[in-house]
């Protein structure tokens, strides 16, 4: 049974690790599109880069790696104080606002 | 019914068969996961299963908000891996905290809002119903003092 759990464990990270690798590589080699991921759409195309987009990836990727370093450390999911959460929910609505406007106000949305 | 009301039912005996009934079965189901995980990894390398267009929007171009989904959704699937893998014996964790839930429904809201501002703003502009008036009704036509057989009335 020792055997088992063993090779059950290795098996979950070699497989999840591989499919990280797929995806992270795809993502280096343009294979998995993020053309305009920064950008406003707008209907002749991609736009300028948005500061609202920028903010968003920013907080996304610190709350994240936060998140991430807390399991590897305390090996249990952490307790998220309610300003973190607060922030992100801002940020995301900064986000939503400036696309709603862009949308609504803009001569030619997307 | 009999078992619906007994508080205390007897202990189940020890069985060897059932021990290695289950360690087969253990290994059966390994071993099948670990076969369809690389069949779908070799599929992802190989091209056959298309990943373009994994975090891309109806129009083609990528979306932050389903990059925020997608970002979120591995964090916490491999600090969960993590947490199971960590504890010996491999354990699913008690409880999960409200703070993960909230970051997880802060960024599937988002996702599902900038998807229907989108499909909002790609909606085209109502068609416009045109009735068309009937035609006025001819006049009437009166001739006078034509032989009977020409004496007409049109209306």
């Amino acid at each position: 049974m020792t055997l088992l759990a063993n090779f059950a464990r290795y098996e979950a990270i070699v497989l999840l690790a591989a499919f990280a690798c797929v995806i992270v590589y795809q993502f280096l080699t343009g294979a998995i599109t993020l053309r305009g991921v920064l950008c406003e759409k707008t209907k002749a195309g991609v736009g300028a880069i948005s500061a609202a987009r920028v903010q968003l990836l920013l907080f996304t990727l610190a709350m994240a790696f936060y998140l991430l370093s807390q399991v590897i450390k305390l090996r249990a999911f952490p307790e998220i104080e309610t300003k973190w959460l607060l922030l992100l929910g801002g940020s995301n609505s900064v986000f939503l606002s400036a696309k709603g406007v862009s949308s609504l106000f803009s001569s030619e949305p997307r | 019914m009999f078992f619906l009301f007994q508080t205390n039912p007897a202990p189940i005996p020890q069985d060897p068969n059932f021990h290695f009934l289950a360690l087969v079965m253990g290994w059966i189901v390994t071993v099948l996961i670990a076969a369809f995980a690389v069949a779908i990894i070799y599929k992802m390398v190989k091209g056959d299963i298309n990943l373009m267009y994994l975090v891309a929007g109806a129009d083609g171009d990528a979306s932050l908000a389903r990059f925020q989904f997608l970002v979120f959704t591995f964090v916490i699937a491999l600090g969960l891996f993590l947490i199971i893998l960590s504890s010996s014996p491999p354990t699913f964790p008690k409880e999960i905290s409200g703070g993960i839930l909230a970051l997880l429904g802060i960024s599937s809201g988002s996702y599902v809002t900038a998807k229907a501002v989108d499909a909002n703003a790609n909606k085209p502009p109502a068609t416009q119903v045109v009735v068309a008036t009937p035609p006025p009704p001819p006049a009437t036509a009166v001739v006078v003092n034509a032989t009977p057989s020409e004496q007409t009335v049109n209306t």
